[in-house]
């Protein structure tokens, strides 16, 4: 897969993975895993600069006598998977084009 | 692998990084090993599935191609500008050329005109007082009146320009000088550079 498209992809799965609630780390990969593979270093990666584009906001708390952080997704990043949504929809559309059969 | 052994073993492949960077890299990744041990996965098979160190640290190096690379030396950028001005010289040579001729022809031309309304005024002056007494002798007081005032008006007028006109050539002079000391200065600053 092109790599400016699955870096877009992983920003918004990234996303996904904790609309409905605040998610730690090893849990949103986990939650992906069955759709898409993602390392450690990238997710930090991609958790640092959603964080950076105020898509998220990032607290630490105390887990079973140990530091756990917990992501947030904000009204920006809602609004991102709003857009996404719309672009999919136009990707689909050229999707179509693209794999039209042959009159 | 044990935990510790490979945040160990990560810390110090990071020790290039800021840090707080480098801490906070590590605590990501304790806590990712603690929450698969947590979850029941044997210790050495939690450290396994975050990845080796090698892998991490080739990772992080290909997202940091800013830290990564070599600074440009800072002589490229200079070279670049000279070579800029050196093929931009058709273009703004004449341009500033213009430019500087335009700027000193219009100073000149009012300093000139300036001083030559001034002259006029003297001689005004001089001209009304002398037939101020060439009429009176030839018995043509009225119009030697006039003379007189119109030579004393010119003259008074003469005065009040020569202050303006001697403060503009001072000024006009100082100009000329800051100019020249400005122009002296860019070569004598290139040369304290080139030392």
């Amino acid at each position: 897969m092109d790599i400016q498209l699955k870096r877009g992809l992983l920003d918004v799965c990234v996303l996904a993975a904790i609309k409905d609630g605040e998610a730690y780390g090893y849990r949103i990969i986990k939650e992906m895993k069955p759709y898409l593979e993602m390392s450690e270093s990238t997710l930090y990666t991609i958790l640092k600069r959603l964080e950076g584009a105020g898509m998220l906001t990032v607290r630490t708390a105390e887990h079973d006598g140990r530091l756990r952080k917990y992501y947030r997704i904000t009204d920006r990043g809602r609004m991102r998977l709003a857009e996404f949504q719309e672009e999919w929809k136009e990707i689909m559309t050229v999707y179509r084009f693209v794999v039209r059969e042959d009159k | 692998m044990k935990k510790k052994e490979f945040l160990d073993a990560l810390s110090r492949r990071l020790s290039g990084l800021p840090k707080r960077e480098r801490e906070e890299r590590v605590n990501f990744y304790r806590e990712m090993i603690d929450d698969r041990i947590e979850e029941g996965i044997p210790e050495e098979e939690a450290v396994n599935g975050v990845g080796t160190v090698d892998g991490i640290v080739a990772q992080i190096l290909s997202e940091r191609p800013a830290v990564a690379s070599e600074p440009p030396k800072s002589g490229g950028g200079k070279i670049g500008l000279i070579l800029l001005l050196l093929l931009g010289f058709p273009v703004w040579f004449p341009i500033l050329l213009t430019l500087f001729i335009v700027v000193a022809s219009l100073t000149f031309s009012l300093f000139v005109s300036l001083w030559a309304v001034e002259i006029s005024l003297m001689a005004g002056a001089v001209g009304g007082v002398g037939s101020f007494f060439v009429m009176l002798a030839t018995g043509q007081f009225s119009s030697a009146c006039f003379s007189l005032g119109a030579g004393l008006v010119s003259g008074g007028f003469a005065i009040l320009l020569f202050f303006g006109a001697v403060a503009a050539t001072r000024a006009l002079w100082r100009g000329i000088g800051a100019v020249c000391r400005w122009i002296v200065g860019l070569f004598k600053r290139k040369e304290k550079n080139n030392e």
